[in-house]
């Protein structure tokens, strides 16, 4: 046994015996499994508090309160996040959760804007600019292809596959002037080619997200291994 | 009483949203002040609704101890980590070694074994779907990550036979092109259904935080 048995050792003792735990998952759901699920659990939440408090509370609402005392109530910044807080707190009471609505509104308010505002300049316009840019041969985002033959025939593919996958999302029926029975072929042939692309996607995601777990499986064998070896290398 | 209520809260929302998604694209000064001070706002409220679900995870797993509900141990161990931790963070804060340490010794471990089971789980769910839906699409899905990962393996990368060429440049084609292609419509049709939702919440059509 080592001489003196450090913090760090036994902390890799309780990390293999967890690992082990979840691991077992793999012959069943059962007791040891839960019992590592519902300890990280319990980590997992109390960090966050932790965070929360020691990065937004703290800082904005305790600190001012104490530095500038009840007179630091009067700047707006602090008093209404107070107001809200507390508003927030009548939603534990059925009796006075309807009080709570207004925080949660404010809440919803501002998740929604962000959300649209996120999607338009986050996802819509740098995910249309990458498609239009692909055309032009210097510009293009990925290489396509070195001979002007190969780019074309990929952008094709680029553009195929993006606009079909979008078309297989549209579920809204047509107006009646528009689902005439050609355009409804079109559609629906776009629309069996955009699941084959969106099968591409999936695919290489999976694959993706295979080698990932893999490697992870891999690290915990051998963080077991190296566990075996210094605790067979201290006796 | 009912109608006075629900438009104070529809209002609120729609203008707080309203004035939060017009900073994103005007630029004056009033408007940007105004914004930055509702997110700050609404920041704190959502670090103070955190511990809101902290209480009421640690209201439900107390229930669940004091009506001795079966698996009630577990809940016992739930509350007994959460709280420990919690209080270490707020005490010495959760950069603290002691707060790291269970975050490195505890946390980590089980997160980085959930990952490895996936591994099993994943393969699993390959085989399942190649046993039961003998379809074009699961073909097509199991070809590609078929062809991914084999084109991905090292001696392929470092290979210099024709057919592990082949392999790798194959692998690229379909990662760069084709798998590129499917994905972009998919972010444009998440993004498309995200901004319908929102929009929907800022119209006071959808009122998730209730009447």
């Amino acid at each position: 046994m080592p001489e003196a048995i450090s913090l760090d050792f036994v902390g890799m003792i309780v990390s293999a015996l967890l690992t082990i735990m979840v691991l077992s998952y793999l012959i069943g759901d059962n007791p040891l499994f839960r019992v590592a699920t519902h300890i990280f659990v319990g980590v997992a939440a109390g960090y966050a508090g932790a965070v929360a408090w020691d990065s937004v509370i703290r800082p904005n609402i305790v600190s001012p309160i104490v530095t500038n005392g009840l007179g630091g109530l009067l700047d707006l910044d602090l008093l209404i996040p107070l107001i809200l807080i507390v508003m927030l707190l009548f939603k534990l009471s059925p009796v006075t959760a309807k009080l709570g609505s207004l925080p949660m509104a404010v809440l919803v308010g501002v998740g929604a804007a962000v959300v649209v505002g996120g999607a338009i300049t986050g996802t819509l316009i740098p995910q249309s600019r990458a498609a239009m840019l692909s055309f032009r041969m210097p510009e293009a985002p990925v290489d396509l292809g070195a001979s002007p033959l190969e780019h074309i025939l990929n952008v094709l593919i680029l553009v195929l596959g993006t606009v079909s996958s979008l078309v297989y999302f549209q579920f809204s029926s047509l107006p009646s002037k528009i689902s005439s029975e050609p355009a409804e072929r079109i559609l629906a042939i776009l629309r069996t080619t955009g699941r084959v692309f969106i099968a591409v996607a999936f695919g290489a995601r999976y694959a993706g997200a295979l080698m990932a777990a893999i490697i992870a499986l891999a690290e915990r064998f051998q963080f077991l291994g190296g566990i075996v070896t210094d605790l067979l290398g201290s006796f | 009483m009912k109608i006075g209520t629900y438009i104070i809260w529809a209002a609120a929302a729609v203008v707080v949203g309203i004035v939060v998604l017009l900073g994103y694209f005007i630029e004056q000064p009033l408007i940007l002040e105004t914004r930055a001070s509702l997110m700050h706002w609404a920041v704190i409220l959502a670090a103070a609704a955190v511990f809101m679900g902290l209480l009421n995870l640690l209201l439900v797993h107390w229930s669940k101890i004091s009506t001795q509900t079966k698996g009630w141990g577990y809940s016992a161990l739930l509350i007994v980590f959460l709280l420990e931790t919690l209080v270490l963070g707020l005490i010495f804060g959760p950069d603290h070694n002691l707060v790291l340490l269970l975050f490195t010794y505890l946390q980590l471990p089980v997160e980085i074994s959930l990952m490895a089971i996936l591994a099993v789980v994943l393969v699993v769910a390959g085989y399942r779907l190649i046993l039961r839906r003998r379809d074009m699409l699961s073909m097509v899905f199991m070809g590609t990550a078929l062809v991914v990962l084999l084109g991905t393996l090292p001696w392929v990368v470092s290979g210099e036979g024709a057919i592990i060429r082949t392999l790798g440049e194959m692998r690229a084609w379909i990662t760069q092109v084709w798998a590129v292609a499917g994905a972009r419509g998919i972010l444009l049709g998440v993004a498309l259904g995200a901004t319908t939702t929102g929009l929907r919440v800022l119209l006071g059509a959808d009122r998730p935080y209730g009447d």
